[in-house]
């Protein structure tokens, strides 16, 4: 058992947050939200370069994902990125084979699960891949209808019709339940990226705050609003690592992943919940940055599914099919 | 990062399970119901369970045999130099099976006494401590010094070759069962605050100790201990005089790893008991809102997992986790109140069925665990002491 990152690992974040502190610092959040494209397309073009979006491990792509969410990265960066892992892992044929050689050198790419109405940049995309029974199939000419997000997130709604090849075989209940743990997991890590990053955001504001002559942060009630955020932040990022580290290994990940994926969207709102009532007036300005942190934190939780869905999955995982409710040690 | 057991562990782990399996089968279900208090005449830790697995199974000299005892104990004292992971897993497991381990003596008293004890101190206890003979308890609360133990004011005073100790111990689980106490007393001024208090090993059959129990609602035994005039040799004093506050706080470092395994197990028979007992047309863990408040409990329990993992390989990657630990011991005690609470609200009516009476939901377990949690929260460092230290220690935060 290890915690501290492996070399490539510290490389490939390491890559990540050069790219996004240097392109997508906080102060350009509103006017990148602004754009034309929603999203900084210079920036997204780096990310694919680096092939950051390509790396083979689910655990390095999560520690990536975790910087986006740091960053509140807001683009096709992470449906490309899923698709390619869709692709990779569940399609088949010279089909799947070719479009996933075009996305890893760079084109983009959304990805439709199965029931899912509002797919993200799916219109932005230069070729799109639905999953469902029939397995996956691809389009490069979606017909999509814009939908407005309240976190400035592009998504859309796929109509029906259109030309789709198949790019994997059929795909049974089992396969497609796992490619949406997945997609979970990997969101989840950012999610817990964004969390702990809206943590530091809190605890740098408390210590620099003064009132009553004094920081805010020597206050008992701040400093354990942090501290329980401090536990939920570390215990998010975990559970969202250890699930993809397990779907490397091919071990069982669906329990992790559904507990990583309730956990995480539940901590990232509180963190931004918490965030908002301890910056005050500061926080809940558009001229401050936090407000895409909180808008980011809901809606990313919500494209999740219901809470109820989500609990739904852990009690599924947990009660229904073991035997056991935990594991020593695994 | 690699969240896999290393095959060393692996192997470990494989061992002890097995040995566990042979040796002790169906502890769980032959244990008594409880909490994991050493205290509690029921408790599956209690003296009284430990004096029986000896006598009916010769359970620690098994485990001694084994190489278990002081598992985490370097090699040249005799123990097993077992890296913090195994020692972690060791627990977990024990504490899953519902089998008592030694609490403080091995993962503290041993390990300070390594540390900075005198080498009579090593050859006296260290041996007679890994033989399973000796079991400490922990003299530190007092009632004018809880949380802040800076204030004890029992008092020890040098005369000759011995030191005379005067005062009142509050809260001392282990003063009935204990064959020494790890005293902390004030060798300076009043006034010396942290920088006055020595420690002193304290044979419970000194003359001078009374000690009189107090119940706990948990109808677990505590004690208040009086010292009237209790003279130890000098020797018996651990590290320097005036720096108690050192070795107490050496002492808790080494005390960082608690198991949760015993929670998850409580949790696990909730579970097994909602899948069965009949509601509507189908059992109780078919109720939306019942499932929705368990499946929120087993992540929880999940995030005790990882956080409690975390510490211990944070201590083989060389840290000395202080937030850490905290977070761990804060999540875990706070969570084991939601499942004491929560679970009971998911049984209810029958709920109230005591604890070992016929007809008990999950053996009453979770209406003991309801009575006993507090002291959890209270215990081996507030929460709220905790709290701040995650913040100050661990996030950075400035002190008031």
């Amino acid at each position: 058992m290890r915690l501290a990152l492996d070399p490539e690992q510290e490389r490939v974040a390491g890559r990540a947050r050069e790219l996004l502190a240097e392109h997508l610092p906080a102060d350009r959040l509103n006017e990148v939200e602004a754009l034309a494209e929603g999203y900084d397309p210079e920036l997204l073009r780096l990310m694919l370069e680096a092939r950051l979006h390509a790396v083979p491990l689910l655990l390095d792509l999560g520690l990536v994902l975790e910087e986006c969410g740091r960053a509140v990265l807001r683009s096709p960066f992470f449906p490309t990125a899923v698709t390619l892992v869709a692709l990779r892992r569940f399609g088949s044929g010279a089909g799947a084979e070719s479009a996933a050689a075009r996305i890893e050198r760079g084109a983009t790419a959304a990805l439709a699960l199965p029931g899912q109405d509002l797919v993200e940049w799916a219109t932005e995309a230069d070729l799109v891949v639905r999953a469902g029974e029939k397995g996956l199939e691809l389009t490069e000419s979606p017909r999509t209808s814009a939908v407005e997000t309240f976190d400035g997130a592009r998504v859309a709604q796929l109509a029906a019709g259109g030309a789709w090849s198949a790019v994997s075989g059929r795909l049974g209940a089992y396969e497609l339940e796992r490619l949406r743990a997945l997609v979970a997991a990997l969101r989840a890590a950012e999610m817990a990226g964004g969390a702990r990053k809206v943590l530091e955001l809190t605890v740098d504001h408390v210590t620099a705050r003064r009132q009553f002559g004094a920081p805010l942060g020597t206050l008992q009630a701040v400093q354990h609003l942090c501290a329980e955020l401090a536990m939920a932040v570390e215990g998010a990022r975990l559970a969202a690592l250890e699930s993809l580290w397990k779907a490397d290994h091919g071990l069982p990940f669906l329990r992790d992943a559904a507990v990583a994926t309730w956990f995480g969207g539940q901590t990232y709102e509180q963190a931004a919940l918490t965030a908002s009532e301890l910056h005050g007036g500061q926080g809940y300005l558009k001229e401050y940055h936090l407000h895409h942190h909180f808008r980011r934190a809901k809606a990313q939780r919500l494209r999740l599914g219901s809470e109820r869905e989500q609990l739904e999955r852990v009690a599924i995982e947990m009660f229904d099919e073991r035997p056991e409710v935990i594991e020593v040690g695994r | 990062m690699d969240f896999g057991l290393e095959a060393e562990q692996a192997a470990f782990l494989d061992g002890v399970r097995r040995f566990l399996d042979q040796t002790f089968p169906n502890s769980a279900d032959a244990a008594p119901l409880g909490t994991s208090d050493r205290s509690s005449p029921n408790s599956f830790y209690s003296y009284e369970y430990t004096k029986n697995l000896n006598e009916q199974l010769g359970f620690t000299e098994q485990l001694r045999r084994q190489g278990l005892l002081g598992i985490g104990w370097p090699k040249e004292y005799g123990g097993g130099g077992r890296t913090a992971v195994e020692q972690w897993l060791f627990l977990e497991e024990m504490a899953y099976r519902r089998l008592p381990t030694f609490g403080l003596t091995f993962t503290s008293v041993g390990p300070t006494i390594m540390r900075i004890g005198t080498e009579e101190q090593k050859r006296i206890y260290l041996p007679a401590i890994l033989r399973g003979e000796l079991e400490f308890g922990l003299g530190y609360t007092e009632p004018g010094a809880g949380t802040d133990l800076a204030s004890i004011a029992t008092s020890a005073v040098r005369e000759g070759d011995f030191y005379v100790i005067n005062g009142q111990k509050q809260y001392t689980t282990a003063a009935h069962y204990a064959t020494h106490m790890w005293l902390a007393a004030r060798t300076g001024t009043p006034d010396s605050k942290h920088r006055g208090l020595s420690l002193l090993i304290v044979p419970m059959d000194t003359p001078g100790i009374t000690v009189r129990p107090l119940y706990t609602q948990a109808d677990l035994r505590t004690n208040e201990v009086f010292y009237e005039g209790v003279r130890v040799p000098a020797g018996n004093l651990v590290g320097e005089e005036n720096a108690g506050w050192k070795v107490m706080m050496m002492a808790l470092d080494f005390e960082r790893i608690h198991p949760y395994s015993g929670l998850a197990r409580d949790f696990e028979n909730l579970v097994r008991w909602a899948r069965q007992e009949p509601a509507g047309d189908g059992v109780l863990l078919d109720d939306p809102v019942v499932r929705q408040t368990l499946a929120r409990l087993a992540a929880e329990l999940e995030v005790a997992r990882l956080l409690t993992m975390r510490t211990a390989v944070l201590v083989d990657e060389g840290a000395v986790p202080n937030a850490e630990a905290a977070m761990a011991k804060v999540w875990v005690s706070e969570l084991r109140k939601r499942i004491a609470s929560q679970g009971l609200g998911v049984i209810g009516e029958a709920g109230q069925r005591k604890v070992r009476t016929k007809g008990a939901p999950v053996g009453g377990s979770l209406e003991e665990l309801f009575r006993y949690f507090p002291v959890l929260t209270f215990g081996a460092g507030n929460n709220e002491v905790l709290k701040n230290v995650i913040a100050q220690r661990g996030l950075g935060l400035p002190r008031a």
